[in-house]
């Protein structure tokens, strides 16, 4: 199955390049574990506050993507860019600290500690702004009260969804640039999801960029500007979110053979365009 | 009765200086993963450097605390080498690596400072505490409040200070750590000078109670090696548990010469051993299966 | 053996034997020599463990001591003479090893480096103290001792250096010789299995700790051995020989040698006794250095040699071949210029002396062939599979060969059947045609197409079942992962697991195969109950799998990567291996075989001996699939087998699955990949957290509502494409 998109990834990104708006770029990367090729030849850019899709069946090759850009696997071949410098090849805690932050499928918190020392955990690389710490923190805290009120508790103890908003928060308190989401609502009651989605479109308004890997489609594509669709490790579909929702090929990028849909079910949300 | 009073009190040096290797060991253990198995260099170089510095009239308090600025330059010799170098060809070879250091460093030992036994300088003072008919010398004694304090010391680190932190958090989770601009490299290395600093602190307080040579202070390290098991070599409190149960039964059992029937195993030489495989024999039949650590983590770093 | 090695190998066992017998032979030499043996064989237990098995043990001059003073109790106390003391010490150490095993290798990996090295404190502070054991702490002795009368022939002083030398090396000998055969053999190979994965190991059916346990016992024998020898050169044995020290010390000798080479350890033995004999002893100031310089050794090589003295000769032939183009020219230029001079003037001398030196050269040269032909009794060379599996390309004697029984579910898979039904068809067409549709359509021939494995029952399953999970629950902690899930596999079907992520397939999975107990609910394998049974017990019954990362042995070739799956099948044990006896050599050609077989099947005869780092993933992946049915298993879960693979790889994935089917193979498939489990299952389950939320044929499947909002969340359609 290759390419059905309307305009091809590289048309998208010599616009934006274009017009200086490309905070993060892709280009051909190719990602092995060991002997297992993950990724062949990903190309995407993300433009500064998009907020952008990274959809495909499991074992596509989204979260290898997510990891590549944050530096937890080196890609052997391609690049990538951000602010168009080359972040591909840095360890982890050197891309964070230019402004990208991520938050890994499972949440990635550190159990043992307090949900207020995860918290401040997530505003270490920008520990020297001692001044705007207290403020960060309580603009998390407001939008997350419910984590004001288990701030002492260990953050191994916190339900599913709190965990979730707590690993936002953390991510959130790095004040990135960049916000890279892997699975937001694995595991999630709707409610809760919903919430979350509104925060990050929050987090999207005033100005962060967000790169997210969603299992859940419609979710997906009503809070999204744009998205990919991965396949096998490698880019089949592209285009305006808005657009992808009624398209069938992206159905069977999924299950398989053709297919003829209803209207799909919309985010609570509302859609973005 | 007085004689158990009084080998509780002579268990309580052993107690402290268990914890604080233990501790190390631990701390260690967490942030590298790999069980360093070369603990003792750390104590060992504190201790001769101490007591060579001491030979070359150096004050005491100085080579004191060039002693422990030894202890701990070899912590993080130890994880430059040994541990980081070594980490592509796996846990094994790291383990293989720390047994050659420790190799090494008595063999280095024997040859410089030779294998009788010397009189390390005594940092606490002489005299000792009378217990009933027997008496503890402050030299032991002093070990116990020593090492609380060092215990504290490194709690108040953990708990208080941001790279405290930061090292709790990336012992628990690299990738995570990683993700928020923490360098897991470093909070090891990190992890291995505090090691080395407590190591270094025991390596001279023992000498200077029991005498330095390189066997007893490299290898004496091993009874510590059995409390920071018991304690599963995660928590602090367990290695404090782990501690006074190693200390105080390895301590006690001259203790049981009371009793005519045990008397003659127990007077013999290397009974605390003896106890300290039987305790340790028990702590991994028991602990086996835990011992399994399933680091599914540390994988992509 | 070409002419060249088999006189030099001759020359070496000539000098080996003979030396002693010249004149004016120093006795340091003999010192050094006989401590080179002593040496060796500690040496070479470290080998076993380390090198073979993958475990460390720091306690190896304990149990050498053990072995000794065990020996020296016995002939103190009983009166036991020469041989019988070498027997006794080897049984001490190993005994002492297995009470260590038991407790030790209950923890994994690196927790038994400090168990073995608390024992060997423990020892030698209290054990090695000990009157009951030995004599007193400057040393046990034992009385002198000889065979025979003094006066008659034959009489043997044993305290005689050159005698003690011949022992020494027999000894040696005797032991490498063992220990080369252990690795080449089924219990190697399981080692070998243990030490690259243990989960793969036990789906291959090897009981990983009885194996563990196996391999110290070994190792402990020998360093039991290597101390029953020092005392009978010695007649006197000190505990100070065999403290914590010395254990640190054979672990240089070993590392030094590279842990994986029997012939690194020989010229690591020899470098030390070399230092040791040569110039410590000389110079009792320098006897402080040995310690010294014995861990820089071993600081140095591991740190920067990695391999050892035994990878010397891989790095030399490297070098010699990236020399090569400079010198050879050089070389030749030389030999032309002074070649022909050379031969002119020296033709005289070489009339004279030729027939001389040819019979020197014959007779060693026999020597070293004899020896060979020893040493390499059951190495049969795989590389030209005529001579080991002439029964797969002899067609002639081929007549009448009956199709090979596909339905017996309760027999491993007959691939030699299959592959010897092929050879008729593979003659006419001739070797490496190498065309995929070919190979499997010979294949699908041999087979009798219409005997897929079991029979039609009921609900369009098929019959028997030969998995059935029922019931299911595992719960970790508070989270509960698979919830009341049931589902069944019949003989010949094609059947899929599939479901989104975080769906409890991979538990599910686990509680099948036997790496975790489900909290609720049984397993049922072949008819038999398993739930509570162990990895490697439910493989015996016939199940194999696949893994989603892959688990193949990385340091062994595709060849032996598959010959360690014969081990089911194959019943040789200890004394077998050791021994190579009759019936040892005929299941290893079995074996071999087998593995022949499952080769060609599978068309990998061209990657048989690559090693398997050098390999592209899509063959690898094949070479997983090719390990199960050496197995001959009839059941085999392959987990996320298409998992890295691209669309055309994975096309291919599915015609091999097709084909394993025709060849009687019932196959278990978890995907990803719904498209793929659509066109290959006959039967699919589908999986959502925890539940079992549809089970049916791919088409009803597809189109079941609940399967799609799992999935995408919309109330699409999908129509069969």
């Amino acid at each position: 199955m290759k390419l059905f998109g309307r305009r091809t990834p590289s048309a998208v990104a010599d616009e934006a390049n274009r017009k200086g708006k490309t905070l993060l770029e892709l280009r051909s990367v190719n990602v092995r574990y060991g002997l297992v090729p993950a990724l062949r030849g990903v190309s995407l850019i993300v433009k500064r506050k998009e907020m952008v899709a990274l959809l495909g069946a499991n074992g596509a090759g989204k979260s290898t993507t997510l990891k590549a850009i944050s530096g937890l696997v080196h890609p052997h071949q391609g690049e990538i860019e951000l602010n168009a410098q080359r972040i591909d090849g840095l360890p982890s805690p050197q891309v964070v600290t230019r402004g990208v932050a991520q938050l890994p499928e499972g949440r990635d918190l550190f159990p043992g500690l307090t949900v207020k020392e995860n918290l401040r955990y997530g505003y270490w690389p920008n520990r020297s702004d001692r001044s705007h710490y207290r403020e960060t923190l309580e603009e998390i805290l407001e939008v997350f009260p419910r984590l004001r009120e288990r701030a002492g508790q260990k953050a191994g103890t916190l339900s599913g969804g709190e965990q979730q908003m707590l690993g936002v928060g953390m991510a959130l308190m790095a004040r990135p640039e960049l916000l890279l989401v892997d699975e937001l609502s694995l595991g999630l009651a709707p409610k809760i999801v919903a919430q979350l989605y509104e925060v990050l479109n929050q987090v999207n308004a005033r100005g962060t960029a967000i790169l997210l890997v969603e299992q859940f489609i419609p979710l997906a594509l009503a809070n999204t500007h744009r998205a990919y669709v991965l396949s096998k490790g490698e880019v089949v579909l592209e285009g305006k979110s808005a657009d992808l929702r009624d398209d069938p090929a992206l159905i069977s990028s999924y299950l398989g053979g053709t297919t003829t849909s209803d209207s799909p079910q919309r985010g609570r949300t509302g859609s973005r365009h | 009765m007085t004689t158990i009073v009084l080998y509780l009190f002579l268990s309580l040096p052993l107690v402290g200086a268990y914890l604080l290797l233990g501790l190390g060991i631990t701390v260690i253990y967490q942030a590298s993963r790999v069980l360093n198995l070369a603990h003792g260099v750390m104590a060992m170089g504190a201790a001769y450097a101490c007591y060579q510095l001491t030979k070359w009239h150096v004050p005491l308090a100085l080579s004191l605390i060039a002693g422990l600025a030894v202890g701990t330059l070899l912590g993080l010799l130890l994880e430059r080498v040994f541990v980081r170098r070594l980490r592509p060809s796996g846990p094994m070879t790291q383990t293989v690596g720390t047994v050659a250091a420790l190799s090494f460093a008595i063999a280095v030992a024997s040859r410089v400072w030779g294998t009788l036994p010397v009189n390390a300088p005594a940092v606490l003072p002489s005299g000792a505490l009378h217990v009933g008919k027997g008496f503890v010398p402050w030299s032991q004694l002093g070990i116990f409040p020593i090492a609380l304090v060092g215990a504290g010391f490194l709690f108040a680190l953990f708990q208080f200070t941001d790279m405290g932190l930061a090292m709790r958090g990336a012992a628990e989770n690299r990738r995570g750590a990683a993700l928020r601009g923490v360098d897991p490299d470093r909070t090891a290395a990190l992890a291995w000078a505090l090691g080395g600093l407590l190591a270094g602190l025991a390596g001279i307080l023992l000498a200077g109670a029991n005498g330095l040579d390189p066997f007893s202070s490299s290898l004496g390290v091993l009874p510590a090696f059995v409390a920071a098991l018991l304690g599963g070599l995660e928590t602090t409190t367990g290695v404090a548990i782990g501690a006074v149960v190693v200390g105080v039964v390895q301590g006690m059992v001259p203790a049981f010469g009371v009793f005519p029937s045990l008397s003659r195993i127990v007077q013999g030489q290397g009974a605390p051993q003896l106890v300290l495989g039987v305790v340790a024999l028990i702590v991994m039949a028991s602990r086996g299966a835990r011992l399994v650590t399933g680091d599914v983590r540390g994988d992509t770093l | 053996m070409s002419r060249r090695a088999s006189v030099l190998a001759g020359a070496v066992i000539a000098a080996l034997l003979l030396w002693p017998f010249l004149p004016h032979v120093p006795h340091d030499v003999f010192t050094t020599v006989i401590l080179a043996s002593v040496y060796l064989i500690p040496a070479l237990s470290l080998v076993l463990l380390i090198g073979m098995i993958g475990q460390i043990s720091l306690c190896q001059a304990t149990l050498v001591g053990m072995g000794a003073f065990v020996a020296a109790r016995g002939t103190l106390a009983l009166h036991i003479h020469f041989p019988l003391t070498l027997l006794v010490g080897t049984a001490a150490g190993g005994l002492t090893a297995v009470v260590i095993g038991l407790v030790a290798l209950r923890v994994r990996g690196l927790y038994l480096a400090v168990a073995t090295m608390i024992f060997a404190y423990v020892a030698d502070q209290y054990l090695f103290t000990k009157g009951w054991l030995v004599q007193s702490q400057s040393g046990t002795s034992i009385p002198f001792e000889s065979i025979g009368k003094r006066g008659t022939l034959p009489y043997f002083d044993l305290g005689n250096a050159k005698l003690f030398y011949y022992i020494a090396l027999a000894v040696a000998v005797t032991a490498l010789y063992l220990v080369a055969n252990l690795r080449d053999s089924r219990i190697g190979r399981a080692w070998s299995a243990i030490r690259g994965s243990e989960v793969a190991a036990a789906s291959l059916g090897i009981d990983v700790m009885r194996f563990k346990l196996l391999g110290f016992a070994c190792a402990g024998a020998l360093a039991g051995l290597g101390g029953a020898l020092t005392l009978v050169g010695q007649r006197t044995v000190a505990p100070s020989q065999f403290d914590f020290t010395n254990s640190l010390f054979f672990l240089s000798i070993a590392v030094v040698g590279g842990v994986r080479s029997l012939g690194g350890a020989l010229a690591s033995s020899l470098l030390f006794a070399t230092l040791v004999g040569e110039i410590f002893f000389r110079n009792p100031t320098l006897a402080n250095y040995l310690n010294l310089v014995s861990s820089g050794l071993l600081i140095v090589v591991l740190l920067f040699f990695r391999g050892g003295l035994g990878a010397l000769p891989e790095k030399f032939r490297a070098a010699k071949a990236r020399l090569e183009p400079r010198y050879r020219p050089v070389w030749e230029r030389l030999v032309r210029r002074w070649g022909p001079g050379l031969r002119a003037s020296t033709a005289p001398v070489r009339r004279v002396i030729s027939p001389a030196v040819g019979v020197v050269s014959g007779g060693l040269s026999a020597v070293g062939r004899g020896a060979s032909a020893v040493v390499h009794v059951r190495r049969d060379t795989r590389k030209t599979p005529d001579q080991i599996a002439p029964s797969l390309e002899n067609t002639q004697e081929m007549e009448a060969v009956p199709t090979p029984v596909v339905r017996d579910v309760n027999a491993p898979i007959d691939v030699i059947g299959l592959a010897r039904s092929m050879a008729p068809a593979l003659a006419s067409e001739g070797p490496g045609t190498g065309d995929t549709d070919d190979v499997q359509a010979l294949v699908r021939a041999a087979a009798d197409r219409h005997a897929v494995a079991g029979e039609p029952g009921a609900d369009n399953r098929r019959e028997p079942v030969l998995l059935s999970a029922e019931h299911i629950t595992v719960r970790f902690g508070g989270l509960v992962a698979v919830n009341d899930a049931s589902m069944q596999v019949g003989a010949g079907e094609i059947v899929g697991l599939i479901g989104p992520n975080g769906a409890g397939k991979t538990t599910l999975f686990n509680s099948i195969l036997g790496l975790n107990e489900p909290t609720e609910g049984t397993v049922h394998l072949f008819g038999q109950e398993v739930t509570t049974w162990g990895v490697h017990q439910r493989a015996a019954l016939g199940i194999g799998r696949t893994f989603q990362v892959l688990q193949l042995f990385g340091d062994l070739d595709v060849f032996d990567n598959l010959l360690v799956a014969t081990h089911l099948q194959s019943h040789v044990g200890i004394g077998g291996a050791t021994f190579v006896t009759r019936s040892a050599l005929i299941a290893e050609r079995e074996a071999r075989e087998r593995v022949h077989a499952v080769l060609k099947l599978m068309e990998l005869e061209r990657v048989a001996n690559e090693p398997v780092a050098s390999l592209p993933f899509g063959t690898l992946r094949l070479v997983e699939i090719a390990r199960t049915l050496v197995t001959g298993a009839r059941l085999v879960c392959f987990d996320e087998a298409a998992s890295g693979l691209d669309s055309a790889e994975t096309e291919r994935l599915i015609e091999w699955f097709r084909l394993l089917r025709e060849i009687g193979v019932t196959l278990l498939v978890i995907e990803h990949d719904v498209d793929m489990v659509v066109r290959l299952c006959d039967y699919i389950y589908v999986l959502d957290q925890g539940k079992l939320i549809a089970s049916g044929v791919p088409q009803d499947v597809q189109r079941d509502p609940n399967v799609i909002a799992s999935y995408l969340g919309t109330s699409a359609e999908v129509v069969p494409a």
